[in-house]
């Protein structure tokens, strides 16, 4: 078994139809292959002075390994690729990893679109 | 130029739970001070084979609680999830704290102007003023 150590996990939680798109933006711009989409629920308070939470809504949580000197890099780019820039956007944080495994695709052409 | 506004020292508590708990396990969060969470479902192995024996009833699907705070609330915010959701009874879940090592947000200017000083710090695109 490959290992790689030293590597970044990095979690983004933005709204539910984005984070498609958002991956593609990763693996066709930044080559990044190791992502996957989980489903959830949110709630966070309406506003920064008010304790009070806000509805639940339905959120899409993108997981993304990458090995630690690409981590920042990615970091900003999903910041801004997936909105949170902007009120209500989401979150991002990134947590140190001991220890992952390797994971590469098989060499095959990627599809064209067709018109 | 675009800044993002990263937050140091802050930490993921992780709480895996029977599936209904979570929102009690929330509000506990709330009232302890936590800004928000994120609930996905899960199910559990092992545990409820093994609690099935002794006749306790353990709920296969599980719900879990991702929650990120700062380094100073982690604690508290813990304590308070912990025994909100009766995690010292056996089969009612596992909780854990990871070391996060940034996270970013929007936050508006005029409160991240209060906090500055606090843990937060502008961080410059590249090619940018810091």
């Amino acid at each position: 078994m490959d290992f790689v150590r030293h590597t970044k996990k990095i979690v983004c939680v933005l709204l539910q139809g984005n984070a498609s798109e958002v991956i593609g933006r990763l693996h066709k711009e930044k080559g990044v292959d190791t992502c996957d989409i989980d489903r959830g629920r949110g709630r966070r308070t309406k506003n920064p002075t008010n304790k009070t939470y806000g509805e639940y809504v339905e959120v899409e949580v993108v997981t993304v390994s990458i090995e630690a000197e690409r981590a920042d890099e990615i970091f900003e780019f999903l910041y801004f690729e997936a909105g949170l820039d902007h009120t209500h956007g989401g979150f991002l944080y990134q947590v140190p990893v001991v220890q992952s495994t390797v994971f590469k695709l098989p060499d095959i052409p990627e599809e064209k679109e067709t018109p | 130029m675009r800044e993002i506004s990263v937050l140091t020292d802050v930490a993921l508590i992780t709480c895996v739970v029977q599936r209904g708990i979570a929102e009690t396990i929330i509000e506990a969060a709330r009232g302890a001070g936590a800004q928000g969470a994120t609930v996905h479902f899960a199910r559990g192995v092992g545990v409820r084979e093994r609690l099935g024996i002794l006749g306790v009833a353990v709920e296969v699907e599980k719900e879990v609680i991702n929650i990120v705070v700062s380094s100073d609330q982690v604690d508290r915010v813990f304590e308070k999830m912990y025994l909100a959701g009766k995690l010292d009874t056996p089969g009612m879940g596992i909780m854990y704290i990871t070391p996060v090592d940034k996270a970013a947000t929007y936050i508006p200017p005029d409160v991240l102007d209060r906090l500055s000083g606090e843990g937060a710090s502008r961080s410059a695109e590249p090619g940018g003023s810091s």
